[in-house]
């Protein structure tokens, strides 16, 4: 009952959106993309990133989707990202493209400045894979963490634009490895330097000597004074930073037959 | 200038004595014949007498016959140069050797009977101690071989294409200071405990004012006294064993090269100070404990200088030669202990590093790409 409650606002929300664009003076835009419940956007704002979103869209093949929202939990069950694939997957809601319904869902919960990324469909995937989600949330977080709302939509377009053109092209964005070869290069190198200067001392043992300690007679130091006296206690503080993967930060998600991550913003 | 020369022979069959030290003996080469350092003292000490006897009656005869020769076509002004040097006659061949001053027992080269100065180690230069060799040239080759193994980065021509030039037995000179060094330190030492409050970490530190004062007693802190041996080697092959040191006694020498100092108490003394002050700050400084960090803050030393000693410590030094270049290697003739730098082969070094580092950076990147990538 309470599903279908649910299923039921979302569907006259988005219906009442697309009235909303409909009857707008400058009415030629229809909602389909960027699903601003909100109200984070100015028209012209909503309507540009509308239209680069379709333009993008249309162009891969794959969909791309912005939607915002005062509370996920009004939408559906469970955590934002099983909230994020319900909607994804309403029957009815349109979402995705083709065959596949290959699409990529960004979805922000306002209210307690949580977020969601689900892709779905192989194509979809292909583009948008662990690594490269980690590297697309990277684009825009920092935008939706200052409130610049326009500016990061538009950081998420544009690299959507450009991971599904690298997908297109045979080079999907993936994790580059090469910061981690370096730095097991230079390690390597390290210990190897360090063994070889241990065998290099090996050769030289010719030395100044600059202690008498072997000629030390009567039973060694004998102290006179010996005093320890506490002078004053100095404190230091340092603010905790919370564990990304606990709170705050993101985490990979799975379910739903699609990938995604989700955390705050 | 010639000096008087002795060196001991056998009584038996008159060869040469050497001193043997795995034996303590004086040995002949001849016959076999072995006599304890003790029993050669006594027996060269009549003889001696006997000796001094003769070389004034023979001067007494000289003076009454006169001399029929005109020597004043000779020149026996050396210049500069009889400062440093000095001309012995060899008992054993007849043979006269002339020698830096500072030589003061060395072999002939002539007829290698070893040949003892006495002039040059008596009076003020006599030393009061001596440790006699205990191992032999054999064992300084043998050590030098050792020394070789196991130095990775070793050219590999080295040991085949070097030869031993020189491996010569010496008497170096040493000064032996007593003494104490006493002094105070001051610290400035943290204790530190960390704890969380809330959403923070906080460290707290307590500082803490420590005082050292002390004192240690030094005996016999070696410098070595002959200008012509490297410190630092000197200073590598140390320690000697000193519950081994034997009074004086020139029967000890024999066979041996022997220095004797060119470089005073009063020159070396400052070497003795530096590691005895050195010494105490360190002990003083080991004393404070139970501190995560220590900072010295000031030190004050003061030493009281007590007897000095002069004595003769035994040193094989071996000389080799590699591609135009000398290497200097010195054993302790007491204990064995053999220092030496050795030639780097920077091939080798490079080599080995790449042989090291390029499979591990294999393994690394293979093992973080898999669990970290």
């Amino acid at each position: 009952m309470k599903k279908n409650l649910i299923a039921l606002s979302l569907i006259l929300i988005l219906a009442l959106s697309l009235c909303i664009c409909a009857f707008a003076a400058e009415g030629s835009v229809e909602m389909r993309y960027v699903v601003d419940t909100y109200g984070l956007l100015s028209f012209d704002q909503w309507a540009s990133l509308e239209n680069r979103a379709a333009n993008i869209s249309e162009q891969h093949g794959c969909g791309i989707y912005i939607v915002t929202v005062d509370d996920y939990r009004n939408y559906g069950d469970g955590s934002v990202y099983d909230v994020t694939t319900q909607i994804y997957h309403r029957s009815g809601a349109g979402f995705g493209m083709g065959s596949g319904r290959d699409g990529i869902m960004l979805l922000l919960s306002m209210n307690n400045r949580k977020y969601a990324l689900f892709v779905y469909g192989e194509k979809a995937e292909y583009a948008f894979n662990d690594d490269g989600l980690e590297q697309l949330e990277e684009v825009f977080l920092g935008d939706l963490g200052n409130d610049n709302w326009l500016d990061g939509f538009s950081g998420y377009l544009k690299a959507c634009d450009q991971f599904l053109t690298r997908a297109e092209e045979g080079e999907p964005v993936r994790d580059n490895p090469l910061g981690l070869i370096a730095i097991a290069v230079a390690v390597s190198c390290g210990i190897a330097l360090v063994i070889c200067l241990i065998l290099k001392s090996m050769m030289k043992t010719v030395h100044r000597k600059a202690g008498a300690s072997e000629y030390v007679a009567d039973g060694g130091l004998h102290l006179t004074q010996q005093i320890d006296q506490y002078t004053h206690t100095t404190k230091t503080r340092r603010k905790i930073e919370k564990n990304p993967g606990s709170s705050g930060g993101s985490h990979s998600e799975s379910g739903a037959g699609g990938i995604g991550r989700s955390g705050s913003f | 200038m010639p000096s008087q020369v002795t060196n001991y022979q056998c009584p038996s069959c008159t060869g040469p004595l050497h001193f043997v030290g795995s034996t303590g003996k004086l040995e002949c080469d001849y016959c076999g014949s072995s006599y304890d350092v003790a029993e050669i003292e006594a027996l060269y000490a009549s003889k001696e007498e006997q000796a001094v006897q003769a070389q004034r009656e023979t001067e007494a005869k000289e003076e009454q016959a006169g001399s029929d020769w005109d020597f004043s076509g000779l020149n026996s002004d050396w210049g500069a140069d009889a400062e440093k040097m000095k001309s012995y006659i060899c008992p054993s061949c007849g043979a006269q050797l002339i020698c830096d001053v500072s030589t003061a027992a060395t072999s002939c080269p002539y007829c290698g009977n070893p040949t003892i100065v006495p002039g040059q180690l008596s009076g003020a230069l006599k030393p009061d101690f001596v440790i006699p060799f205990k191992l032999s040239k054999e064992d300084a080759v043998a050590a030098l071989k050792r020394h070789y193994k196991g130095k990775f980065f070793l050219p590999k021509y080295f040991v085949s294409e070097n030869h031993v030039q020189q491996i010569q037995g010496v008497y170096v000179p040493f000064w032996l200071f007593d003494g104490q060094a006493q002094g105070e330190a001051r610290y400035e030492t943290t204790r530190s405990r960390i704890y969380r409050t809330g959403d923070y970490e906080v460290t707290e530190t307590d500082h803490f004012s420590v005082l050292r004062a002390g004192w240690l007693s030094f005996e016999k802190v070696p410098v070595d006294a002959s200008s012509k041996m490297p410190d630092d080697h000197m200073d590598s092959i140390e320690p000697y064993d000193y519950s081994e040191l034997k009074p004086f006694s020139t029967a000890y020498l024999p066979g041996f090269l022997a220095d004797k100092f060119d470089v005073t108490a009063e020159q070396s003394r400052g070497r003795a100070d530096t590691r005895c002050e050195s010494t105490l700050r360190f002990a003083l400084r080991n004393t404070v404990i139970g501190y995560e960090s220590c900072l010295t803050l000031g030190e004050r030393t003061e030493l009281n200088r007590g007897k000095v000693h002069y004595a003769l410590m035994p040193v094989w030094m071996l000389n080799t030669k590699w591609q135009g270049k000398d290497f200097l290697f010195a054993m302790n003739g007491q204990t064995g202990k053999l220092v030496g730098d050795l030639p780097m082969s920077w091939g080798k070094f490079w080599a080995t590093f790449a042989a090291i580092a390029a499979p591990l950076s294999v393994l690394s990147t293979v093992l973080a790409l898999t669990f970290l990538g």
